[in-house]
């Protein structure tokens, strides 16, 4: 017996429920449950302790195929390098595509397979780029990125899983700041952390309206690129405009953290809290005693915002 | 909210963000590189002498061994002068004759096959010019900039402000700004700073790659005489001839 179940059980006895609803929670749990149940690990005879052993070997034929890449890529030729470095990401396509996805187990599997092709074709097209732009590392770099964009758009909209999900918004952030550096390697630095700022925020607010699922992972994700982005922000003469924005960031993430209780963003603005109150207590009073005080305030705070939140939630629900 | 108001709020909200930060980025984002005359199109009479400079060669050797071309730039005209590319020079200073004396690691160079750390080759500053090689076992300081940062009146100059502004400190412990660049990309500075043997300007050189002199008093009017192209790794030395300041003496290289 699943648990909802028997808290349904448990809620008609005690007349919580009555036998119509308990009756309508069954229905609509079950119609939940009924594909899940024919997609389940068990159903296709896959344990998780198997899918661990085979990252574990997966993992295992990756560094061995890593080592003895590096003994014989220095002589092999430009086009042999090239070659090595297609065919692998090919082998990861096509592996990644010959799994089914009818299982948790194969969706992941698929997901890290076409995640190492995003990385493999980053690396071909860089390979292939570095002997046409051999001056211009910038603009090796931004071939080789959006190509992996390309190739990470693809596979996410094949398979929506949340690695799929980081690898596209990596592949978006990489394409970005290098065509910002290509356009002009002038840019100040802060820019670029402004650019991730916007596409991390931007990301996470897609994935709350349900752009870019899945949802969860992927408003965490973004949220951890517009802290990132803040921080880069926040340096030489943009120190003051970084930090302000690094702030904002932070009480962005918290409160749809807290609106959506979702406990990744919660977790994520708790990280920015700590980062970003320590750097603007710095800049504020310039002293390491000023810090330790603004951090145990800024706790203090939390702990009781976090007190009252939880009573009035009990106040509410007992009304 | 429902889910088609989620997600019409969600696409105009990301939009705007990103909308918002582009123009930002094109608007405030692009700083342009800080522009100095060249020489030529502001000569200065009173510039007298020799800079030599050395940078990486570009070339495609596929060898272990950087190698390094030394130029001499005649002044006040500017016009420059490739003298020799060799494998691995350091420091570099002129002698009190006129002639350049580096620091040379390579270990083939192309007239001594083996080739001592405590060797110094003296080079005479003409393209092709003659070789000579000593041996020097003490202190070299005087091959490098750090050297020659400080005048005969104990002035200093050097970079600060992350390397965007050139000062001169007095013996007083006193500073003065003498030229910089409020408004720079934030990977763009001086590398390094020195007199000239007279004292009368100092030169420096920036992350473009560029060799700017500029007067210590006055206005100092920045100029570019010699655009090198290379952001690191740009060495130099100024000798005005009969001004033995910052020179090292050829008896005392030959005494080792």
């Amino acid at each position: 017996m699943s648990d909802w179940e028997k808290k349904v059980r448990e809620w008609h006895a005690v007349g919580l429920i009555s036998e119509d609803q308990a009756a309508s929670i069954r229905a609509h749990e079950g119609s939940m449950d009924a594909p899940e149940l024919l997609d389940s690990d068990e159903a296709t005879g896959v344990t998780a302790a198997v899918e661990a052993v085979g990252y574990l070997g997966g993992a295992l034929a990756v560094a061995a195929a890593f080592f003895f890449m590096s003994e014989i890529i220095p002589d092999l030729s430009e086009v042999g390098q090239v070659g090595l470095a297609g065919l692998l990401t090919a082998v990861f396509i096509a592996a990644g595509a010959f799994v089914r996805k009818s299982s948790p187990a194969g969706r992941r599997l698929k997901s890290v397979l076409w995640a190492a092709s995003v990385v493999g074709t980053a690396a071909t097209v860089g390979l292939l780029a570095t002997g046409l732009f051999e001056d211009n590392a910038a603009a090796v770099a931004l071939a080789a990125s959006v190509s992996a964009l390309v190739v990470a758009a693809i596979t996410w909209m094949m398979n929506k899983s949340a690695l799929g999900n980081v690898m596209l918004l990596f592949a978006i952030i990489g394409s970005t700041t290098l065509l910002i550096a290509v356009l002009n390697d002038n840019t100040h630095g802060s820019f670029y952390g402004l650019a991730v700022w916007a596409i991390g925020v931007a990301w996470m607010v897609l994935s709350w309206g349900g752009y870019t699922p899945p949802a969860r992972p992927g408003m965490v994700v973004g949220s951890v690129a517009a802290l990132v982005g803040a921080q880069i922000t926040a340096t030489d003469s943009f120190r003051l405009h970084g930090l302000i924005l690094g702030v904002i960031t932070v009480m962005l993430i918290l409160i749809s953290g807290a609106r959506l209780e979702r406990i990744g963003l919660l977790i994520a603005g708790a990280i920015g809290v700590v980062v970003f109150s320590v750097q603007v207590a710095l800049k504020i009073f310039g002293s390491e005693l000023a810090v330790a005080v603004a951090l145990v305030v800024i706790a203090a705070l939390l702990v009781i915002g976090a007190v009252a939140a939880s009573r009035r939630r009990k106040g509410e629900m007992l009304q | 909210m429902t889910g088609a108001n989620r997600s019409r709020t969600a696409a105009l909200l990301a939009g705007g963000i990103v909308v918002v930060a582009t123009a930002v980025i094109v608007i405030f984002g692009f700083v342009p590189t800080p522009k100095y005359p060249l020489l030529a199109e502001e000569p200065d009479p009173e510039l007298s002498g020799m800079i030599a400079y050395a940078i990486p060669e570009d070339s495609d050797r596929d060898d272990e061994f950087e190698s390094r071309c030394v130029y001499v730039i005649e002044l006040p005209e500017g016009q420059t002068n490739e003298i020799t590319c060799r494998e691995q020079i350091g420091g570099m200073a002129w002698i009190d004759d006129g002639w350049l004396v580096v620091e040379d690691f390579g270990h083939v160079s192309e007239f001594e096959r083996e080739f001592d750390d405590f060797d110094l080759t003296l080079i005479e500053p003409v393209e092709g010019g003659a070789f000579e090689r000593v041996t020097y076992e003490r202190d070299r300081s005087f091959l490098w900039s750090d050297h020659r940062q400080t005048r005969r009146d104990g002035s200093r100059v050097r970079v600060e402000d992350a390397g965007t502004t050139v000062v001169v400190v007095s013996p007083d412990g006193s500073t003065r700004d003498l030229f910089g660049s409020d408004e720079a990309p934030s990977n763009y500075r001086f590398n390094e700073a020195q007199w000239s043997p007279d004292g009368k300007y100092v030169l420096v050189v920036d992350t473009e790659g560029r060799i700017i002199v500029a007067a210590a008093s006055g206005d100092p009017r920045p100029r570019v005489v010699a655009e090198t192209g290379h952001e690191y790794g740009v060495t130099m030395a100024w000798y005005v001839p009969g001004n033995a300041t910052y020179t090292v003496d050829r008896e005392e290289l030959n005494r080792g």
